[in-house]
């Protein structure tokens, strides 16, 4: 027992330990289990929570707006079939990979440190993922057909087109959203037992015991609910590489300049889990602070997600910096001109704007100093969240508004209700986030209880 | 009244060129001796009366044959879509052209062969446009320009070799074709250009071969200026009691000097205007009467050569309209006279006169040919001749030429005209006169706006919203400068890029003031390559303040929707100088800047090979590397398919569809736009949407310039509509099969399917595709379900569209062709855009059969695909412009 927990706060790790050697099974328990049942719910969490459902108001105006008017009401236009639809949706998407990078990849590696963020990463993932599936059904012209795009048995006997990268982004999307929920589920089943057998109020134990499914914490159960939990990361960990590849062929598979390059699978997971890690550590920091949660998620936590996102920051870098070569070398005068409209366009700051919070702001993290200040991560991981949406502007706008015959070429501009839904977006993913950590435990219980010092027993 | 004889009646129409509507005045005139008719119109051919008084003391009608110039000469003459005889002429033009360009190789001596077209004018126009050689000078100075050409054209003694300028080249190339030359010169040149004209043609021999004079299609040609200023005149010292105005709007487009507005109309007791819409002459009229459309109503009229044609009614008038026959018949005994017999009986009276002009020689123009080229057996029936049955004769008379649209052997005849004798005298008197500008002012030319003419078109929303041939804006006029005053000016080029929407520009405003009088709105300043320096030109037509729902000039709330509809010009028009001023207008910049919309923002294909256009002698250096290169790009594309290609001649009846565009005789007119609009009920979107770039045209007119904005060349035009790629891009993005393949490779659009993805359009390379981003149909008013084409869906909300190839029409030739067992034969099949087009640029065809006209033409070695390299293999292909320069001006 000693020797492992030697290895696990061996001299590298000494600093910043994975958990706090303060605690107990039992101090575990009280501490996350205390957030949701007894703990006053601090007025911070209702001001931020009527903001956000207020902005989720917002985002439902926008919605039925654009129903009833039509979709003119966005700065769409031709030659810019897509704008804020597309790019935010592809935003969202790349923000919800952190969740089921760090549950199920970060799983199957063991990497331990992942159990104190993983149930707050793939609650935020799903929730991510639930805007981000928004947006293709909402920047259709006629959304209320959005279930032609699934292959569902019909009088017509049509089929969608199995041809189009749309037909793989339903069900890249769809699938995602599946087994991260199923994921997320399963993993909170034997917490919501905990929660049912604490509770103080009937209708509290009545919910949460209808979630427990019943779960009363047996050999059999566990052994069970290993199984489930290691085939659903199973089938999850592909999934991480293949939403944002299929995403990707969106663009890819277009013929346009600016789309039309083989780079973009990996270019686009790399970005995503970049992301998807910027959005965990934006939101962790305050929250790790308000709720007391330092002993939970340490230094060690934000020290390694720095260094994902640094790592992954190189990558999207490179894939700007070489998207730029093979602009040039590739001869073609469309590709030359793209990039040279990308960087000196009337689009141009945005370009710079993107190499900036994306590709030299991250370099930052290089320095052990930045990774162990709060303040300048959080910073980063605001900068580089912009930065991503700027990135997915500046491939699906810019790419667009000036292809193949000048005669066709126009700008762009969101418009109002572009900002309404986009903000009614972000407020309904707060919202979502208040709910979750104001009624389900935001760690993972039991699983924090399995590493602490106390669970290492000798066998 | 008749018992005054009709004093103080007086009546107001256009200008009028049917036959019997005006007998029917000469008639009211003969019963009422006192009344008076007065003419205007503010875009009317004064100066080409005068300039023909002038030169020969009489006024004739100049007709053009241009399918026997070989070298033809503009004077500011549009004669290719803005001139009487337009479409004539355009066709004839092309024709010449391409019979040249059109043979399978080009003939060594193919730039002889070829016509070469000289421009000389102030305001850019299509016309010059498609120049081989254009020369944009100042109003002011053009006279000076063309009396050098004429100077050198009568010079014997100047041995050719010595030709020091431009001008003195195209004089001698000109007079190097006696006879096969021409001279044209547009209506709003001054008198003098005009007389010089007649002069030169004169001197050329072309008298007879390629111009002829006639009489006046008019009924009754006056000085229109002069015969409002006499209207006026009277008016103002009341002598009028009683105003018929028949047509036109004269409160609004009268010269300011002369305007009939509602000061001046108080001292008319009783006014009356007949108008097909409720107008701003309405307004202070005591009696508006609705109009019926020429659609409507029976009435006839005389074509540009003097042919006289039938008009004849498609339906009954809808709002119970009047037409002016009837309106006029009420100052007769037969008030309740319909006009189907008035026309009838008009020209069954006619009947010996025509029998007599049958036998007459022609003018060699116009109908003569129209009839050999129709199909039509252009004789009168045989017993024509035998007065026994002079009823039944004119009766089968009547339906023939109801059937046929015209009156056979109506054109008027070629008449000889001398010169003047003292016509050298009136040459010295105007040439030498320079008039001098004042310091920091501008030259003026107004001009009739290219799409809604001179305001009566301005409640057409298919009108306002089709792009100006040159600039591309619609919906609104500007101010036209080059790009040397614009910065003199103070403003600057229209930027896209600030506003940021699709293609809103903005663009600087300015105050414009002529005399004492200026334009009370802004004026928005254009800067269009090729106006001549100092010069502004403003459009007529625009600043209604009552046209209706769609061209009322909208100026309020400046920030949304879009303020539209334009400036007046007519508030600076004074009579003097209707065409022209060179007193000088006052510019002074605004701060305020203006939104106008266009549909192209980017005019220069930087670099891309999207529009061929060469000269003969390019072509010639460049054509077999061409032709290598298309081989080898289609053999490499080919071979990078896994797939085979699909076989087209295996399927159904064997038909591929494809067309054919030639640049070379593509003169960018827009007609091809208004019938595709027409034809597949593509909605108007409004100014605001066409900003915001979403315009519905299926088929647009891409305009391109060579060279620098300071020394353009061009603009070249290329009509764009759907290339049915054969690899469309479109297609496999789709993810609900709402665009696919048909068998015949059509590019099929599914509206019921579609769901509205965008990426078809994104994803298409050319950008042709269209979407709904509202709902723009009108579904409610029950006038536009009678315009629409009951063959074609009316889309909906959500949905993208584009062309079909106009579909429907495929169908319906299949189906005939079917019922009659036989294939759809070559030619049977016209689409819309093809159909109007005044130079056949456009054919359209079964590629499959190696005998169409289609695959002929794509067999010629200039035929190329629009982004060939991109391997869509499209199903449109173009064929190469070329321009015959004259070698010795272009060494220059």
């Amino acid at each position: 027992m000693d020797e492992k927990r030697d290895d696990l706060h061996s001299s590298v790790h000494a600093t910043h330990p994975v958990v706090g050697t303060e605690l107990t099974f039992g101090s575990v328990t009280d501490k996350i289990s205390a957030i949701v049942l007894k703990r006053k719910t601090p007025i911070g969490w209702f001001i931020g929570f009527a903001v956000s459902f207020a902005l989720f108001q917002l985002m439902m105006l926008a919605i039925v707006k654009l129903v009833f008017v039509g979709i003119g009401e966005w700065g769409v236009n031709i030659p810019i079939g897509w704008g804020m639809d597309i790019l935010n949706f592809v935003w969202w998407i790349g923000i919800g990979h952190a969740g089921t990078l760090i549950s199920a990849i970060l799983l199957l590696l063991r990497q331990k440190w992942r159990t104190s963020i993983n149930r707050f990463a793939e609650a935020m993932t799903l929730f991510a993922v639930a805007q981000a599936g928004l947006y293709p059904i909402m920047h259709l012209g006629r959304p209320w057909l959005a279930y032609w795009l699934f292959p569902y048995p019909n009088t017509m006997g049509i089929w969608p087109q199995f041809r189009s990268p749309l037909m793989w982004d339903v069900f890249a999307v769809s699938t995602y959203a599946t087994v991260s929920a199923l994921f997320w589920f399963v993993g909170l089943i034997p917490d919501f037992a905990t929660l049912r057998d604490r509770a103080n109020s009937k209708p509290f134990r009545v919910i949460y015991g209808m979630l427990a499914m019943g779960w009363r914490g047996s050999a059999r159960h566990w052994h069970r609910y290993e199984t489930a939990y290691l085939l659903l990361a199973g089938l999850a960990t592909p999934l991480v590489l293949s939403v944002h590849t299929i995403v990707s062929f969106d663009f890819a598979v277009g013929i346009i300049p600016g789309w039309h390059a083989t780079i973009f699978p990996p270019y686009f997971v790399a970005g995503a889990i970049y992301a998807g890690f910027a959005m965990v550590l934006l939101l962790t920091i305050p929250l790790r602070k308000i709720y007391g949660l330092q002993s939970f998620i340490t230094m060690r936590h934000m020290n390694n997600m720095a260094k994902v996102m640094l790592a992954t920051g190189l990558i999207v870098f490179y894939g700007y910096l070489i998207e730029a070569f093979f602009g040039w070398y590739s001869g073609n005068q469309y590709e030359r001109f793209m990039i040279w409209n990308r960087m000196h366009g009337p689009y141009g700051h945005y370009y710079w704007a993107l190499i900036f919070c994306n590709g030299l702001t991250p370099q930052l993290l290089w320095f052990k100093k930045i990774r162990a200040n709060l303040m300048w991560l959080w910073l980063i991981s605001v900068v580089v969240s912009i930065g991503m949406w700027l990135e997915r502007f500046v491939i699906v706008v810019t790419s667009l508004h000036r292809d193949f015959l000048p005669s066709s070429w126009g700008m762009y501009k969101p418009s109002q209700w572009d900002w309404a839904m986009y903000i009614g977006t972000i407020g309904f993913f707060f919202a979502l986030l208040f709910l979750f950590i104001r009624f389900l435990p935001m760690i993972s219980i039991f699983e924090m209880r399995t590493i602490l010092p106390e669970a290492e027993v000798e066998e | 009244m008749k018992a005054k004889r009709g004093a103080g009646l007086r009546f107001l129409t256009e200008t009028i060129t049917s036959p019997s509507l005006a007998a029917q005045l000469k008639q009211i005139l003969t019963d009422f001796p006192e009344a008076k008719w007065h003419q205007y119109e503010p875009v009317n051919r004064d100066n080409a009366r005068a300039g023909a008084l002038m030169t020969f003391g009489q006024d004739v009608n100049t007709t053009y044959d241009l399918s026997k110039a070989d070298r033809i000469l503009s004077l500011g003459s549009d004669f290719l879509n803005g001139y009487p005889g337009n479409l004539r002429y355009a066709r004839d033009y092309a024709a010449k052209r391409r019979n040249v360009a059109q043979a399978v190789s080009l003939r060594a001596d193919a730039a002889e062969q070829m016509s070469r077209l000289y421009v000389i004018e102030s305001t850019p126009t299509i016309t010059g446009a498609n120049a081989d050689h254009r020369w944009s000078v100042k109003p002011s100075e053009l006279s000076n320009t063309v009396n050098a050409v004429y100077r050198r054209m009568v010079a014997d003694k100047i041995p050719p070799g010595e030709a020091s300028s431009v001008f003195d080249r195209l004089a001698d190339d000109l007079k190097h074709r006696t006879g096969t030359s021409l001279v044209m010169v547009g209506d709003d040149q001054p008198p003098i250009v005009h007389a010089l004209a007649h002069f030169m043609n004169a001197e050329l021999g072309n008298v007879g071969k390629t111009v002829f004079y006639t009489d006046l299609i008019e009924a009754n040609s006056v000085d229109q200026t002069q015969s409002l200023r006499e209207l006026v005149g009277d008016i103002d010292v009341g002598k009028v009691e009683t105003l018929i105005i028949i047509g036109g709007n004269p409160a609004y487009s009268t010269p300011v000097d002369l305007r009939l507005d509602f000061n001046r109309l108080e001292k008319v007791k009783l006014r009356a205007h007949l108008n097909l819409y409720n107008n701003e002459t309405s307004e202070i009229c005591h009696w508006h009467i609705p109009m019926a459309h020429y659609l409507e109503s029976w009435a006839d009229a005389r074509t540009y050569d003097g042919t006289a044609t039938i008009v004849q009614p498609l339906i009954a008038p809808l709002y119970e309209g009047k037409t002016a026959y009837e309106v006029l018949a009420l100052f007769s005994d037969n008030y309740d006279q319909k006009p189907y017999d008035m026309v009838r009986n008009y020209w069954s009276g006619q009947q010996s006169a025509l029998k007599s002009q049958a036998q007459s020689v022609s003018t060699g123009s116009g109908s003569d040919r129209v009839q050999n080229a129709g199909g039509t057996p252009a004789n009168l029936p045989k017993d024509a001749g035998a007065p026994a049955n002079a009823a039944t004769d004119f009766e089968s008379s009547w339906r023939k030429w109801l059937h046929d649209g015209f009156i056979p052997n109506t054109a008027l005849p070629a008449k000889t005209v001398s010169l003047k004798s003292d016509w050298a005298n009136s040459l010295n008197q105007d040439a030498g006169k320079m008039p001098t500008l004042p310091a920091n002012s501008y030259e003026v030319i107004f001009r009739p706006d290219p799409s809604i003419y001179d305001g009566r078109f301005a409640n057409n929303g298919w009108l306002q919203e089709l792009p100006k041939p040159l600039t591309k804006i619609t919906w609104d006029n500007v101010a036209l400068v080059s790009p040397s005053t614009a910065k003199k000016m103070g403003c600057l080029p229209p930027n896209y890029e600030e506003r940021q929407h699709g293609r809103e520009a903005l663009v600087d405003t300015i105050k414009l003031t002529h005399r004492d009088k200026s334009i009370t709105q802004q004026v928005p300043v254009w800067v269009l390559p090729g106006q001549p320096d100092d010069v502004i030109t403003i459009h007529l037509g625009y600043g209604r303040t009552k046209a209706g729902r769609v061209g009322t000039q909208y100026i309020s709330d400046p920030d949304s929707p879009l303020p539209h509809g334009g400036f007046n010009a007519y508030d600076i028009r004074f009579s003097d100088a209707p065409w022209f001023s060179s007193s000088g207008a006052v510019v002074s910049k605004t701060d305020e800047r203006f939104v106008v919309a266009s549909t192209q923002t980017h005019f220069t294909m930087d670099g891309r090979d999207i529009l061929r256009e060469s000269s003969i002698e390019e072509f010639e250096h460049e054509k077999n590397l061409l032709a290598q290169e298309r081989q080898t790009q289609e053999k490499e594309l080919h071979e990078l398919s896994l797939y085979q290609d699909f076989d087209y001649q295996d399927q159904g009846l064997g038909y591929a569809w494809g067309m054919s565009i030639d640049l070379n005789s593509c003169v960018g007119c827009n007609a091809c736009m208004i019938a595709c609009q027409s034809e597949n009920n593509i909605p108007i979107v409004g100014k605001e949407q066409v900003a915001r770039s979403r315009e519905m045209h299926w088929i647009r007119i891409d305009a391109y310039y060579k060279g620098d904005e300071y020394k353009p060349e061009g603009p070249f035009f290329q009509p764009v509509p759907c290339m049915h790629c054969e690899n469309a891009p479109c297609e496999p993005v789709c993810p609900v099969h709402a665009t696919v393949h048909s068998t015949e490779g059509l590019n099929d659009m599914v509206y019921n399917r579609c769901v509205g993805t965008k990426y078809c359009s994104n994803n298409c390379p050319y950008k042709v595709r269209r979407f709904n981003f509202f709902l723009y149909q009108d579904w409610e008013t029950p006038t536009y379900q009678l315009m629409r084409n009951p063959d074609v869906s009316v889309r909906s909300r959500g949905v993208m569209e584009k062309c079909t190839y106009c579909v429907q029409r495929i169908q319906s030739a299949k189906i005939q062709s079917e019922i009659e067992g036989r294939p759809v034969r070559d030619g049977e099949i016209v689409t819309a855009c093809q159909s109007v087009c005044p130079t056949e640029a456009i054919v359209f065809g079964n590629i499959n059969d190696p005998n169409s006209k289609v695959s002929k033409l794509k067999a010629l070695e200039r035929d190329y695909s629009l982004l060939g390299e991109l391997n869509t293999r499209p199903r449109t292909t173009y064929l190469q412009a070329l321009r015959n320069p004259n070698p010795e001006i272009s060494k220059q």
